[in-house]
C-alpha cells in the first residue's frame, strides 16, 4: 500500500484559438498592469509578439515595461542576470513569455528570481527549495508544445562557472495561468511539430513509467496518449488547428503528470546531450528511444501492454498475445520514429551529431547524477547507460 | 475550437496519519498565523487537538478555533470566522469537521477576499472570476468526506431573513484537500457505499458533460478505475485501512474532476432541495438520482473512455466500438446492484420519506430556482418518479 499521496496541478490553463485575447484581463486579475515580455528575435519575425502587444495595447489600463529578446539556446546563470536587470529597470509587475523552450524556461527562471526576492538561483537547486515570498502576475504563452514547459515545474540554467546545468524542480517556476492559442503555431514547421510531438510522446511515456508515478499521474498520461493518437496525423499532415491545439493540451496533460512524477531515462539522456551537444531533445529522443524503452521492457512489460492499447486502440491490442504486447508498443514507436525521422530528415544516430565512443562516459556520468534518474522503474548502472548510447551511436 | 479553460489548482493529499503532518503544507504554502474552523463531533473525536499537537511543534501558530458550526453552515457562523481571521491577522484556514464547517469556512474565505462583512452583501453574487489574494484553505473532513470539500462551491443559510446564499466561484475554493484515512476507521459500510456511488456519479459526469476537458476526464479516469476494483471489497471489509484510503482517493479525485466542469443543473440542485426537505444525505441522495438520470444521456464516445476506466485492458478490447455504451451502463447498474447486495444502501428517494404525493410540491421548488429552459418540470417529475 502507499501509504501517502500528495497530487497538485496549479496553472490555469486558457486554450482555443482567441485564447490570447484573454491574456490582459486575466493578467490585470493577477495584478499585472506594467508587462515585460520575454521572447525572442524568431518570435518576432513570425508576428506573434506583435500579436500580443497588441492585445495589451488595446487595454487602456495597460503598458509595456519592457521586451527582452535577448535569449540564447544555452541560457546561462550570466544571461538570467542581465535579464533580471532588464526586469528591474522595467518598473514591471508582470512577466509573459511567449516562445518556444528556451523562452519559457528563461521566464521562469526570472519570475523564480523575482517572486522569491534572489539574484542567486544555483540555492534553488533540486527539488521545491524555493518559496515565493513577492507576488508577480506571470503568463506563460508557447509557441511549440512538447514539453508543457508552460505547466511544469522545472527549468534548466547554465552554470556559467562550472559549466553544468543548474535544475530547479519549483512550484514557484509555475506561471499563474498559460495561453494555448493554436493561431500562434501556424508558422511551426511540420519538422518542429513532429520533434515536439515525439518530445510529448517520450514525456507521457516516462511519467507513465516513472517509479513515483500513480493512478492518477497515469490517468492524465492516458488521456495525452489519447489525444497524440486522436490528433497527431492531422496535426502534423493538414496543420489541422484544432488538432494542433489539442496536442498543446495534451502537452499540458502530460507536464502535469510529469511535474508530479518527474520523468525518466530518455529524458535525462536527451537532457544531457542537449547541453552538450546542443541537440534538440526531440531528436536525442528520436535516437535513443528504441533501446531505452528495450532496457525496461522485461520491468515494464505490463505498462507497455496498457500503453498499446492507449496509443494505438483496440486492434494491435487485441491481435497481441500478453507476451508479444511489449514487443508490439517497441516495434510501434519505433517505426513510428522511423518513419517520420525519414521524411523530416532527422539522424538516426548519436554520432551524426558529432559524439563519438570516447564521449560516451561524460554523457552517462551527467545522466546518472540527473534528479530525474531515482524515479526510473530501473535503476541503472553508469553501464548500463553507456550500453544505452552504444546502440545509439 | 471555442475557448476551454481548466482549472484544478487543488493540492489533493491522502494518507494514514496526514493530519499529524498538517505543518508540511503549511510551510509549503508560507502560513505563519492559522485559524482552525470546526464543529462538535471534530472537536468530540479529538481531531482538532491532533492538529493542535502536530502544529505545537511547528513556528505555525494557532491563533484562533472556531468550533461553533452545526449541521449547516450559517451566515453568522461565516461572519465571526472572516471576522476574527482578519482581528488576529491570520494567513490561512484549516477547516476540520462535517460539511458544514467546511462550507463555513469557504464561506468565511470569500467575505476575507472581498473585504466585506457580511454575507447578505453577496446577494447579486457579483464575484470576478479570478481572485487573487484569497485566504488559503485548507480542507479535512472527518470520515469519508463527501468531495464537497473540494468543489468551489459554498451554501450560507440564513435563518433570520430564511434565505440561502449559494456559492459557485472559485472565490471560495479549497487550497489544500486532506484526507486522512484514520478519521475512518469507523465507518460504517452504508456511508462507504454512499460516498462510493457519489464518487462514481460526480467521475461519470467528467465524461459525458458538454464541457467537459480531457483534464476531468484524467482525474474522472483514476476515480472510475478505483471504485471499479475497490468499493465492493471495501463494503466487505471496511476494517481494511487500503482499501479504504483507495475509496478516499476516489472521493477526492472525481470531486477535482468535477471542479473542472459546471455543476449538474438538474441533480445538484435537485439533491439540495431533497436533502434540505428530508434531512436526507445528499451525497446519497445524489447517487440515487444520478442512477436514473444516467439512463437517458445520450450516449456516445464519452462513453467509450468511461468503459475503458471500469474495466481492464483485456476485457476493454473485447467489446466492439458500438456497442460499448451499452456495456458501460449495463456496469453503472451492475456496481448499483452489487452495492445493494452487499449493503443496505438507501436506494430509493422512499427511503428517506419521499412521497409519491411530494413530488409535485419537490418539483414546484425546483422550478422555481431553475434558470436552465433544456430542464422542464415534467422531466423532474419523470426523474422523481423513477427514483421513488
Amino acid at each position: 500500500m502507499q501509504d501517502y499521496f500528495e497530487f497538485s496541478n496549479n496553472v490555469k490553463i486558457f486554450a482555443g484559438e482567441k485564447s490570447l485575447e484573454k491574456l490582459p484581463s486575466v493578467l490585470m486579475n493577477y495584478g499585472g498592469y506594467r508587462i515585460f515580455i520575454v521572447s525572442d528575435s524568431v518570435i518576432k519575425k513570425f508576428g506573434h509578439l506583435d500579436a500580443v502587444t497588441k492585445v495589451i495595447k488595446a487595454q487602456e489600463a495597460m503598458t509595456i515595461g519592457g521586451i527582452y529578446l535577448d535569449v540564447p539556446s544555452l541560457f546561462t546563470t550570466t544571461d538570467l542576470d542581465k535579464l533580471y536587470v532588464a526586469f528591474r529597470k522595467s518598473g514591471a509587475d508582470a512577466i509573459v513569455g511567449i516562445g518556444g523552450t528556451r523562452v519559457m524556461n528563461a521566464a521562469k527562471a526570472l519570475a523564480l528570481l523575482v517572486s522569491t526576492k534572489s539574484k542567486n538561483i544555483t540555492k534553488f537547486r533540486g527539488i521545491d527549495a524555493a518559496v515565493r515570498v513577492a507576488h508577480v502576475a506571470f503568463c506563460l504563452i508557447p509557441t511549440t508544445f512538447g514539453a508543457g514547459n508552460e505547466v511544469s515545474k522545472s527549468a534548466i540554467v547554465l552554470d556559467d562557472e562550472k559549466q553544468i546545468p543548474i535544475e530547479v524542480i519549483s512550484g514557484a517556476l509555475q506561471p499563474h495561468f498559460a495561453i494555448l492559442d493554436p493561431s500562434l503555431l501556424k508558422t511551426l514547421p511540420e519538422r518542429e511539430i513532429y520533434m515536439s510531438l515525439i518530445d510529448l510522446m517520450a514525456f507521457s511515456i516516462d511519467s507513465y513509467l516513472s517509479k513515483r508515478s500513480n493512478l492518477l499521474t497515469k490517468s492524465f498520461s492516458k488521456m495525452a496518449m489519447f489525444l497524440i493518437k486522436d490528433n497527431f496525423q492531422k496535426a502534423i499532415m493538414d496543420k489541422d488547428v484544432d488538432s494542433i491545439c489539442n496536442l498543446q493540451i495534451a502537452a499540458s496533460i502530460a507536464a502535469i503528470s510529469y511535474s508530479n512524477t518527474y520523468t525518466g531515462v530518455a529524458h535525462s539522456i536527451a537532457t544531457a546531450l542537449a547541453a552538450k551537444y546542443h541537440i534538440h531533445r526531440g531528436e536525442a529522443i528520436c535516437v535513443v528511444i528504441e533501446p531505452v524503452l528495450e532496457s525496461l521492457k522485461e520491468i515494464c512489460k505490463a505498462q507497455y501492454a496498457e500503453m498499446l492499447l492507449y496509443y494505438r486502440g483496440t486492434q494491435d491490442y487485441a491481435n497481441s498475445t500478453e507476451d508479444e504486447r511489449s514487443e508490439t508498443f517497441i516495434r510501434i514507436i519505433k517505426n513510428l520514429v522511423t518513419r517520420l525521422s525519414k521524411e523530416y530528415d532527422v539522424k538516426t544516430n548519436l554520432s551524426g551529431y558529432g559524439v563519438k565512443e570516447e564521449d560516451l562516459d561524460a554523457i552517462a556520468e551527467m545522466v546518472i547524477n540527473d534528479g530525474d534518474m531515482l524515479t526510473s522503474p530501473k535503476k541503472y548502472t553508469k553501464e548500463d547507460i553507456i550500453e544505452i548510447l552504444r546502440q545509439s551511436l | 475550437m471555442e475557448l476551454k479553460v481548466f482549472e484544478s489548482a487543488i493540492k489533493l493529499m491522502v494518507g494514514d496519519g496526514i493530519i499529524e503532518n498538517i505543518s508540511y503544507v503549511l510551510n509549503q504554502k508560507h502560513c505563519e498565523k492559522v485559524m482552525i474552523v470546526s464543529d462538535e463531533p471534530a472537536y468530540r473525536l479529538g481531531y482538532v487537538d491532533m492538529i493542535k499537537r502536530a502544529l505545537s511543534i511547528s513556528p505555525i501558530e494557532i491563533k484562533y478555533l472556531y468550533k461553533g458550526v452545526g449541521d449547516i453552515a450559517l451566515d453568522k457562523d461565516v461572519e465571526e470566522i472572516a471576522s476574527k481571521y482578519r482581528h488576529f491577522n491570520c494567513d490561512g484556514i484549516i477547516a476540520i469537521g462535517k460539511k458544514s464547517a467546511i462550507m463555513a469556512a469557504k464561506g468565511a474565505k470569500i467575505l476575507i477576499t472581498e473585504d466585506a462583512r457580511y454575507v447578505s452583501s453577496f446577494k447579486s453574487n457579483k464575484l470576478t472570476d479570478f481572485p487573487t489574494d484569497t485566504a488559503l484553505l485548507v480542507a479535512i473532513p472527518i470520515n469519508f468526506g463527501s468531495g464537497f470539500e473540494a468543489l468551489p462551491i459554498a451554501r450560507i443559510y440564513d435563518k433570520v431573513n430564511n434565505a440561502i446564499y449559494e456559492f459557485d466561484t472559485s472565490y471560495c475554493a479549497t487550497d489544500v484537500f486532506v484526507m486522512d484515512t484514520k478519521m475512518t476507521d469507523i465507518t460504517p459500510p452504508k456511508a462507504i457505499a454512499t460516498y462510493g456511488l457519489f464518487a462514481l456519479s460526480l467521475a461519470m459526469e467528467c465524461f459525458i458533460k458538454d464541457d467537459t476537458n480531457m483534464m476531468a476526464k484524467a482525474y474522472a479516469d483514476a476515480a472510475i478505475g478505483i471504485i471499479y476494483k475497490y468499493l465492493t471489497k471495501c463494503i466487505f471489509k471496511n476494517a481494511n485501512k487500503e482499501y479504504r484510503q483507495k475509496i478516499m482517493e476516489a472521493v477526492g479525485f472525481s470531486s477535482c474532476g468535477y471542479a473542472m466542469i459546471k455543476k449538474n443543473n438538474l441533480l445538484s440542485p435537485l439533491s439540495d432541495i431533497i436533502s434540505d426537505k428530508y434531512l436526507a444525505n445528499y451525497a446519497n441522495i445524489y447517487a440515487i438520482l444520478f442512477r436514473k438520470y444516467i439512463e437517458d444521456v445520450e450516449v456516445g464516445r464519452a462513453f467509450g473512455y468511461a468503459l475503458n476506466s471500469m474495466v481492464d485492458s483485456n476485457d476493454f478490447a473485447l467489446y466492439a466500438k458500438e456497442s460499448r455504451a451499452q456495456k458501460t451502463l449495463a456496469q453503472i447498474e451492475s456496481l448499483y446492484k452489487n452495492v445493494e447486495e452487499c449493503v443496505d444502501f438507501n436506494a430509493h428517494l422512499s427511503d428517506f420519506g419521499v412521497k409519491e404525493e411530494d413530488i409535485e410540491e419537490i418539483a414546484t421548488m425546483f422550478e422555481r430556482g431553475n434558470e436552465d429552459e433544456t430542464i422542464t418540470k415534467d422531466k423532474v417529475i419523470d426523474i422523481l418518479k423513477a427514483c421513488l
